[in-house]
């Protein structure tokens, strides 16, 4: 057994056991051990930054798209820069497999060398997440190891743009490099860079993010070795796993002082709407995900979570990897729960995490993960348990209801210069934030897989996509209302060039599905979906100087550019099969929002007002779900008539509101009699197959029969 | 953690013990803490009594005598009877039983089960296809306050968002 597998081996073993290292160096000279960490840290950064400056792609550039960390031998981060959160799990976990599979005696690990993977079963979230992982060698031992991942515009799916929302199989999901030795002596083999050349539609995107990130990465490196220089090897070797050992006990800490112990459950359902003619794929079959989630949290401090009948994968691109769902769940505590401890793998030792082998979010090496919307909404569940465990211990500046499970544009053919290109508009990176006990939620302004990023200025996308933009803006009614208001996402609406040949497609939470809860009486946020105006009569609307669309407008029914420009409307799933388009026709695209807090009668009528006059809600949220009355010209509110509209609305639910007791008498018979819509069958079916624990709940829940088993 | 801050007029934001104001706390509850000083809270660590602190300015608020152990969500508590029982109330002082079971089982419930009901709320292409999906309403019977929504497929059961474990809660107040 090689050396460092059986490290590796000790190491597991240790956590099993919950043997955790002594903090002894830390209580020796603390102001030592603390500026080590901070250069760490420092080295991190540095390699993000001079990643993000050498990048060409404007994902990596502008939404910073790209993270950077520092491992120990056997692949336990000691420190993380900023970026993708998510991938705190994705290249530890790469190591370790490297390890595991005995890459020390085969393909060998040697100073100099450059490994490669972006296969999201060993780590990352799907095909688009590219790791370039190096070894850092002192007196020819393995101190540590330096990493950088990047998320890539093009990898060669079956549909362009790094993601193929219609992708049933791995095998449509792009070019998949398993942790393979890249390069050797700090440059990259010939034959690698042919092969990537050959195999994705735009190869420069792939090619100059791994340049630049490899360039971070011998920065790191040398500037890692600089530090160990100055502090001792055998110091750094203790100190590092201290750091991780601080980063778990000041998790378990911070949990045990701001959650009220208990039991959470939200549960999730997304809906894959692959049987609609008009998406055309070749394996028609409508899907209904379900992930329900509880979190537990221990008088100890220490959080489990568990997802007792969740369904299985499908052939669709939403499953997950178990990297990436615990990868979006370490992202999910980092942000709302761990931000002022260590950023490190300290974290993932704090918590519990059960998934069934062979779920949608644990799925196996056959399934399409280029969406994974699976592990998104499996974090987002818990963002509302952790916003209840705050609430219930006071802390009330804390949690938020679901944010927006994010969506994005994604296209590719050939662009004005007869070049192939795929591309994927990170506009998702400014989706709506959720509404919290305290706050409205922000506008346009969250990516909870990436709390750095940006929303990049249409000027950078235009001359690499062969479109233009007539509009971006904050959509109306985008956010779930409550007495907070979820924030909104973007809406943007883009005219096609006259370029030959242009695909579009799209990836987020799909059309029939509200998504992002609300909480504590607030509404989910709106559904999503996507509109092509094709064979338009733009060129003459140019020529004629005629008033040009910007938006959807505040009817979504009836949408603005559909008035002002001649042409077929269509509307598409968010998520949508690539759809062939010719130049001048229009798209139009949202990003989500986030859930509303509280009930919606609670808000204050000024604030409806205020809403209404900025365009951020429609007069029918304003008058039917708000219940306000105000003055057309003026936008003053009429206080008395508001409140009257208010108590009637109150009565209205007194009077159409069933007792419990009775809606579950006459749910039950519908039960019974299968008067259940055969998607609901299909996905309940599942599920209990695989939880006797949810079938039983299920079954108690409504009374049926101890011989039931199944719709 | 800062000794004091000078916002919002004036307001002494913390006081030397390190404790927010009184005041400070009330509108946190209410939920209408301005920005700033939400922003400020955010940033502090998070005080020892804060648990405490929140419980006596509901127990201000409410408009009835029992005592609260637990803020449930908003417009829920968990209170402690003469007998030592403890129960879900509503703000309202309407009464759901024991908080071991799930207050929705006691509420009014109303299910957006058609498109025509849906587009009450969502309109057009932003509502949800009730083949797939139903928005359930929870209100009190005793005011019509909507205390939840749940957005789930046809048939799930009612949602028990949360149960709290009190004795985990005593064991880690004690230390052990």
């Amino acid at each position: 057994m090689g050396k460092y597998k059986e490290l590796l081996k000790k190491k597991l073993a240790d956590k099993a056991a919950e043997k955790f290292p002594p903090l002894v160096e830390l209580h020796k000279d603390p102001i030592k051990w603390e500026v080590a960490y901070w250069r760490l840290l420092g080295i991190v950064n540095e390699g993000r930054e001079i990643t993000r400056q050498i990048s060409a792609s404007p994902t990596v550039k502008e939404f910073g798209e790209c993270v950077f960390s520092i491992f120990t031998p056997t692949g336990e981060s000691i420190g993380f820069s900023r970026g993708i959160l998510l991938h705190m799990a994705s290249m530890g976990s790469a190591i370790q497999w490297m390890i595991q599979n005995d890459y020390e005696e085969a393909p060998g690990i040697n100073p100099g060398d450059i490994f490669f993977n972006n296969d999201p079963q060993i780590g990352g979230a799907h095909s688009a997440d590219q790791a370039i992982l190096l070894p850092v060698f002192i007196n020819g031992e393995i101190v540590a190891w330096v990493g950088g991942l990047t998320h890539c515009m093009e990898t060669g799916s079956t549909e362009p743009g790094g993601q193929s929302p219609s992708a049933l199989s791995r095998y449509d999901d792009g070019q998949m490099i398993p942790c393979m030795k890249i390069g050797t002596n700090d440059s990259f083999h010939r034959d690698y860079v042919v092969m990537v050349e050959r195999n994705v539609r735009d190869a420069s995107w792939w090619i100059l993010d791994d340049r630049a990130k490899l360039a971070g990465c011998i920065k790191m490196r040398d500037s890692l070795a600089t530090l160990i220089d100055e502090i001792g090897v055998d110091y750094f070797n203790t100190i590092t796993y201290e750091m991780i050992e601080t980063g778990r006990q000041a998790a378990i800490a911070k949990t045990k002082k701001v959650f009220f112990p208990g039991t959470y459950f939200t549960p999730f359902f997304f809906d894959v709407p692959f049987a609609d003619p008009a998406q055309r794929i070749r394996i028609p079959v409508d899907y209904m995900p379900h992930i329900p989630c509880e979190m537990v949290v221990g008088a100890d401090g220490k959080l489990e979570f568990n997802h007792e009948g969740i369904s299985s994968p499908g052939y669709h691109s939403n499953n997950a990897s178990y990297p990436c769902t615990l990868g979006n769940l370490i992202y999910m505590l980092l942000q709302d729960v761990y931000y002022d401890g260590m950023y490190n793998n300290g974290l993932a030792d704090a918590f519990k995490l059960n998934l069934r082998e062979g779920s949608i979010a644990n799925c196996g090496i056959q399934y399409a993960c280029s969406v994974w919307m699976a592990a998104g909404c499996l974090a987002g569940s818990h963002t509302r348990n952790v916003a209840m465990a705050y609430y219930a211990m006071g802390i009330r500046e804390e949690g938020f209801a679901i944010k927006a499970a994010t969506g994005a544009a994604f296209a590719g053919g050939i662009d004005r210069n007869g070049k192939q290109f795929g591309i994927g508009n990170f506009e998702m990176s400014c989706s709506g934030m959720a509404a919290g006990a305290n706050m409205d939620g922000l506008y346009a302004c969250n990516a909870p897989w990436n709390p750095e990023s940006n929303l990049t200025d249409v000027e950078l996308f235009e001359p690499v996509w062969p479109l233009m933009w007539l509009g971006r803006g904050v959509q109306t009614d985008g956010g779930g209302y409550g007495r907070h208001s979820g924030g909104a996402g973007i809406e943007s609406l883009y005219v096609i060039e006259h370029n030959p040949q242009y695909i579009e497609s799209g990836a987020s939470t799909p059309l029939d599905y509200v998504t992002n809860w609300g909480m504590m009486g607030g509404y989910p946020a709106a559904a999503r979906y996507k509109y092509f105006l094709t064979d338009t009569n733009y060129t003459e609307a140019v020529e004629k100087q005629l008033p040009l669309p910007h938006s959807e407008g505040d009817d979504p029914e009836n949408p603005e550019f559909a008035q002002l420009l001649k042409g077929k409307l269509l509307r598409r799933p968010a998520q949508c099969a690539g759809t062939s388009l010719k130049p001048y026709d229009l798209v139009h695209h949202t990003t989500g929002g986030g859930g509303g807090w509280g009930d919606p009668l609670l808000r204050d009528p000024a604030s409806v007002a205020w809403d209404l006059k900025n365009g951020f809600i429609s007069k029918h949220a304003a008058s039917e779900v708000y219940c306000v009355v105000w003055d057309d010209k003026t936008f003053a509110v009429d206080e008395k008539a508001t409140e009257k509209k208010r108590q009637e609305m109150r009565q209205r639910r007194l009077k159409r509101g069933i007792p419990a007791q009775e809606f579950k008498k006459i749910q039950r018979e519908k039960l019974i009699a299968g008067q259940l819509p055969q998607i609901c069958k299909i996905t309940y079916n599942d599920c209990f197959k695989y939880s006797q624990k949810f079938l039983d709940k299920f079954k108690k829940f409504w009374s049926l029969d101890e011989s039931f088993q199944r719709f | 953690m800062r000794v004091s801050n000078d916002f919002n007029g004036g307001i002494m934001m913390q006081t030397k013990q390190g404790v927010w104001s009184d005041e400070i706390m009330a509108k946190l509850v209410e939920g209408n803490l301005e920005p700033d000083v939400l922003l400020e809270m955010q940033r502090e660590a998070k005080e020892e009594d804060r648990f405490d602190h929140v419980l006596r300015m509901e127990q201000k608020r409410v408009p009835w005598p029992d005592r609260i152990v637990l803020c449930l969500q908003e417009n829920l508590y968990i209170v402690e009877k003469a007998n030592k029982e403890r129960i879900v109330k509503c703000l309202c002082g309407h009464e759901f039983g024991d908080y071991r079971k799930n207050y929705k089982e006691s509420a009014l419930i109303y299910e957006r089960d058609t498109d025509e009901k849906l587009e009450e709320v969502f309109r057009g292409p932003r509502k949800t296809n009730p083949e797939w999906q139903v928005i359930r309403e929870i209100y009190c019977p005793g005011c019509g306050v909507m205390l939840d929504v749940e957005s789930v497929a046809p048939g799930y059961p009612l949602v028990f968002n949360f149960l709290p474990d009190f004795e985990a809660f005593e064991k880690n107040r004690k230390g052990e």
